[in-house]
């Protein structure tokens, strides 16, 4: 399991990355890779292509993001599995994210 | 309750083997061999982490859900639930599953702590269309979604699901 945060070449956007497990004991290395965002930026999309597994922890820390955050900044997940799309849907958080496939 | 006589699995932890991180994982290892169930099994470890985080933290660690389930006390309930496992933890689960008769794996979790009014959370979550997303336990809400039916028994420290492991 790995969280790895990278910006945009203009600096607008971060795009964290969460490959493996997605649940409480990534909370550390999640945590930092959002710490410095503020709401200077436009966009952060957490890149769900390589998570392998997600459970209702991470939907907690998906939304202490969007705390984090604000509401100004767009969040966007990105190519959530099947399995992974299904947990997200059953908590209704397709309608408090963006969501890119 | 499961009968002694279908039962495929049993398994009981106490105190400090609550705390061990593995724990989830050893249990589906275990469980998936004994049950034939292929391994891993994405909706099954996503059923069993929920169950079990569910008797640790408001069973076994009495940590209050108002803390999991709002976005500005999920961090106050993870610093709080690390906390308390490094302390010295005092309290049991049992875990037990047995297939039924049209092959569903009937699971049932029974902790050590004084349970909750599990009434109360159904009547509200019922009159509530965004449940999911409100304070009311994302994590039951998963377990519901994932099984055939969810039972709540004794004081609410005892639940019993119905879960197809062949479903989509």
């Amino acid at each position: 399991m790995s969280v790895v945060s990278e910006q945009s070449n203009n600096g607008d956007e971060v795009t964290v990355s969460v490959a493996g497990r997605f649940d409480y004991r990534i909370y550390e290395s999640f945590k930092a890779s959002f710490e410095d965002i503020d709401e200077t930026r436009k966009a952060v999309n957490v890149d769900l292509s390589e998570t392998e597994y997600m459970d209702s922890s991470a939907l907690g820390m998906l939304l202490m993001l969007r705390e984090h955050v604000g509401r100004a900044v767009k969040i966007c997940l990105v190519n959530p599995s099947p399995d992974v799309m299904r947990v997200l849907a059953i908590a209704n958080f397709d309608k408090l994210f963006s969501i890119r496939t | 309750m499961l009968s002694t006589k279908t039962k495929i699995f049993f398994w009981q932890f106490d105190d400090q083997e609550l705390t061990d991180p593995e724990l989830i994982d050893k249990l589906l290892l275990s469980l998936c061999s004994n049950s034939g169930i292929s391994y891993p099994h994405f909706k099954l470890h996503l059923l069993v982490s929920e169950l079990i985080s569910n008797a640790i933290d408001h069973g076994v660690l009495a940590l209050h859900s108002r803390l999991k389930y709002s976005s500005e006390g999920f961090e106050d309930y993870l610093i709080e639930r690390s906390r308390r496992l490094g302390e010295s933890v005092s309290g049991r689960i049992s875990f037990s599953a047995e297939w039924t008769e049209n092959k569903l794996l009937r699971i049932c979790v029974q902790d050590s702590g004084a349970g909750f009014d599990f009434t109360a959370y159904s009547d509200k979550c019922k009159a509530d269309d965004v449940c999911a997303v409100s304070l009311h336990g994302r994590g039951l809400v998963i377990v519901n979604s994932l099984c055939q039916s969810v039972t709540h028994l004794g004081n609410g420290n005892t639940v019993v699901v119905e879960f197809d492991p062949s479903a989509d």
